[in-house]
């Protein structure tokens, strides 16, 4: 390659005091560390325990207790909803969070510490008690607060937070019903061959005739016919 | 070819591999490339960081999809949240999960790259061989007007009745059955994605694909690299033995912000350009409710759009519409709503559409779009600011949305604000113009994800030549959406398909010579 010098190799980027940077998650929950929430004064906070499951991954049975309460108060209820805990939202949540990136899932950890805490809230809610202590009506209230909030590192966490509980509990089936979504049908992939052979670029489907059947190996159309159009 | 493909969950003991072309990524960038290198005689492995799945695996459940297809498990974002990214993860990359909408680069943007960046090489007569090739590869072709679900035909029908231009879309499928689950994995192989294609032609002609491999870094010195350290992931998460692989050549596929982290990771970013520049197509979307039921999950998701609003003058963002496929769970997350509020909004969902605004950025003096760095952990940060051009056009947007729904029959049109704005009649726009745009106030998402490594003839100025090599590391070439120097406004894996089938002979030169 004329006239090209070779480059010199830069520290990775995160190791560059002036380049690093914490996202805004967590320059966000650093920052309410002004209000005197240390990391140990967290550890023994008071809260509402709730009955967690063994086998968790991620969460402790603390947090997952937090986020039990945040999901109840994300998802609906009454009216025939089935609860976000009997979809299990939180241990569903914990199994995501294993598979996470572990700067993320520590940062969600602590968010929702900080949600629960009861110095927090009082500093910045005027809440007296802790998040999971509170009743559904007044957690809701401070989600919505959270979700307005001057603060950015409030807005972060409960929309990250929020999303986690609404995905995991409108992903399960057994809220279709109420969403009125037929589901899935049934297309019999499951029982095609393991590797599918390349296809031959020779043999065009006619851009006319798109719902023709789609291959040899899998069945024309749904086995149970739902609405799926035309 | 099962042999050849090397599942690296499974792996017990580390590897070491030797070969002409190392190509990392198995995406649109990354496939096209690969099957053109095995046709040019060359020895090629592919490591690629996600899972292999075959339409067997294609539950068509949003849950069980995302964390297999998806970048971070479908959770990835812009560092604050405000920007939900869905990217893909995995044999295909994004085109094992996306919505087939297939354009050419438009002429426009050609002479646009030519004239402001510099790009020489790339008019519309030079790409169009290898935009036929892709196009009878992939059997990309109109999807007829008559074969468009509702959600879509309420886009055609509003632009009609608006007279705004709106046409069918072209889309990459062989015997598509109108499913509708093009984002959870083509459970027929009607979509011609990467999966089902070119990696396919590949394998079949020798190169050897490593899934559940992530590439850590480039082993590199000198202004030569050498080859690339990857990592096996078992199945549970956890790291597994390492993979080596030595090579004349090394192709970077691994898409926008991936790329640029693996660069940044590797500690090669001589002129700071890496990151810069990355470009998301930020969306807006506005639902309509219907007296009649649209069954919004089911049909080909995309297959309508219209480009009335590209162009809105030289000092303004331009946009683009489609529609979204909503299934339950996108639907849930595009909504800011919690409790009982948040439940009948879903319960609407059989009768609802959603029209889309993409806004076109990068094209503006002074627009930057986003940046892509490390988090400490390595993995890509990404910061995008909402500014007030892109505020301007989201602005706008609204009202075009709701227009649209209004003149298609909506009975009721909702905004995607933390509290919708509600309105039924033009007359109420106004509400809308009243509302506060930006990160935020309104959901925004993204799955066309570009830029970071820049194409541009200056080493200064961008990250890659017009060849798709690296300006200072002479057997590096990125080949993939990150070398794209602005938004395109258009979808854009098409464009990444004709580049990649272009960088063929570039590649293939660089590994022969070698
Ligand atoms: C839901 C969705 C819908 C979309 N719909 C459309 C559409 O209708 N029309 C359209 O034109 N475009 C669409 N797109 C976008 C389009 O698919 C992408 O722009 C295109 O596939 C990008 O190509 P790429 O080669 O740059 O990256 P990708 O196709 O994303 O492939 C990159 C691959 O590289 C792998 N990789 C990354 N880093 C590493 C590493 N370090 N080691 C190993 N492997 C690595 C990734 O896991 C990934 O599989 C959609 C995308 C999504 C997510
Ligand atoms: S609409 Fe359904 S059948 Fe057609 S390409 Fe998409 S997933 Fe496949």
């Amino acid at each position: 390659m004329p006239g090209a010098t070779p480059p010199t190799r830069s520290a990775p980027a995160s190791a560059r005091p002036g380049i690093s940077r914490r996202s805004a998650l967590q320059a966000g929950l650093a920052g309410l560390a002004v209000f005197g929430v240390g990391a140990g004064g967290l550890a023994v906070w008071p809260t509402t325990e709730a009955d967690a499951p063994a086998d968790l991954l991620v969460l402790s049975p603390r947090t997952w207790s937090v986020l039990s309460a945040l999901a109840e108060a994300v998802c609906p209820s009454g009216g025939g909803w089935p609860t976000a805990a009997a979809i299990g939202v939180a241990s569903k949540i914990d199994k995501l969070l294993a598979g996470m990136d572990k700067d993320d899932a520590d940062q969600l950890v602590l968010a929702l510490l900080l949600i629960d805490n009861a110095l927090a809230g009082l500093a910045l809610d005027g809440r007296i008690g802790t998040f999971s202590g509170a009743d559904l009506a007044d957690r809701r209230r401070a989600l919505l607060s959270w979700r307005e909030s001057a603060l950015p590192v409030r807005r972060t966490a409960f929309k990250a937070l929020r999303g986690l509980c609404a995905s995991a509990y409108f992903a399960d089936p057994r809220t279709e019903a109420m969403v009125g979504y037929p589901g899935a049908p049934n297309f019999g992939q499951a029982d095609a061959p393991a590797i599918q052979a390349p296809q031959s670029p020779e043999a065009p489907a006619s851009p006319e005739a798109p719902a023709s059947p789609p291959s040899p190996e899998a069945p024309a159309a749904p086995a149970d016919p739902p609405e799926v159009q035309p | 070819m099962n042999e050849r493909i090397i599942r690296g969950r499974e792996l017990s003991a580390a590897v070491s591999e030797r070969c002409d072309v190392l190509v990392i990524g198995s995406g649109a960038g990354g496939a096209v490339l690969a099957a053109g290198l095995v046709e040019a005689g060359l020895d090629v492995v592919m490591l690629e960081a996600g899972g292999y799945h075959t339409r067997r695996d294609f539950t068509l459940n949003e849950g069980d999809a995302f964390v297999k297809l998806y970048q971070q498990q479908g959770a990835r974002a812009t560092d604050d949240v405000s920007i939900a990214i869905l990217q893909g993860k995995g044999v295909g990359g994004s085109t094992t999960v996306n919505w087939t909408t297939c354009f050419r680069t438009p002429p426009r943007v050609l002479e646009h790259w030519a004239r402001v960046h510099g790009v020489e090489g790339l008019g519309e007569a030079e790409l169009a061989p290898h935009f036929d090739a892709v196009e009878a590869r992939l059997n990309i072709s109109t999807w007829p007007e008559s074969q468009a679900n509702e959600n879509n035909q309420a886009l055609l029908r509003g632009a009609r009745a608006l007279g705004w231009e709106a046409a069918p879309l072209r889309r990459n499928v062989r015997g598509c059955a109108n499913s509708g689950f093009c984002g959870v994995g083509c459970p027929v192989d009607g979509k011609q994605g990467m999966h089902v294609t070119y990696l396919p032609d590949a394998i079949a002609g020798g190169m050897r694909l490593y899934t559940d491999v992530e590439v850590q870094t480039l082993d590199w010195s000198g202004g030569r690299v050498r080859g690339a350290v990857g990592r096996a992931r078992r199945a549970d998460g956890a790291l597994g033995p390492a993979v080596e692989v030595k090579a004349k050549v090394v192709a970077l596929c691994g898409g926008a912000i991936n790329s640029p982290a693996l660069l940044l990771r590797s500690g090669l970013n001589p002129n700071g350009r890496v990151g810069l520049r990355t470009f998301l197509h930020p969306v807006v979307g506005m639902a309509g409710r219907y007296a009649h039921r649209v069954d919004p999950y089911y049909g080909a998701p995309q297959s309508i759009g219209s480009h009335q609003f590209i162009d809105r003058g030289s000092d303004k963002v331009g946009f683009f519409l489609e529609v979204a496929p909503l299934h339950p769970m996108l639907a849930s997350t595009a909504s800011a709503l919690i409790g009982e509020q948040l439940g009948e909004f879903l319960a609407l969902l059989p009768n609802l559409s959603a029209i889309i605004a993409l806004q076109a950025d990068g094209f503006l003096p002074g627009d930057e779009g986003g940046r892509v760095s490390l988090k400490p952990s390595g993995q890509p940060s990404i910061v995008y600011p909402v500014g007030p051009a892109l505020q301007e056009s989201i602005r706008e947007s609204h009202a075009v949305l709701a227009r649209l729904h209004i003149a298609a029959g909506a009975e009721e049109v909702a905004s995607l604000h933390a509290e919708p704005v509600r309105l039924r009649t033009e007359a109420e726009l106004p509400k809308l113009h009243a509302a506060r745009y930006g990160a935020f106030e309104h959901a925004i998402f993204t799955a066309h994800q570009m830029g970071g490594c820049a194409m541009g003839p200056k080493a200064e100025s961008s990250v890659v030549r017009p060849d798709h090599r690296h300006h200072s590391v002479e057997n590096l070439f990125i080949v993939d959406g990150s070398v794209l120097p602005t938004s395109l406004g258009v979808n854009p894996s098409e464009t990444i398909y004709g580049l990649a089938h272009r960088a063929r002979a570039f590649v293939a030169a660089a590994a022969s010579g070698a």
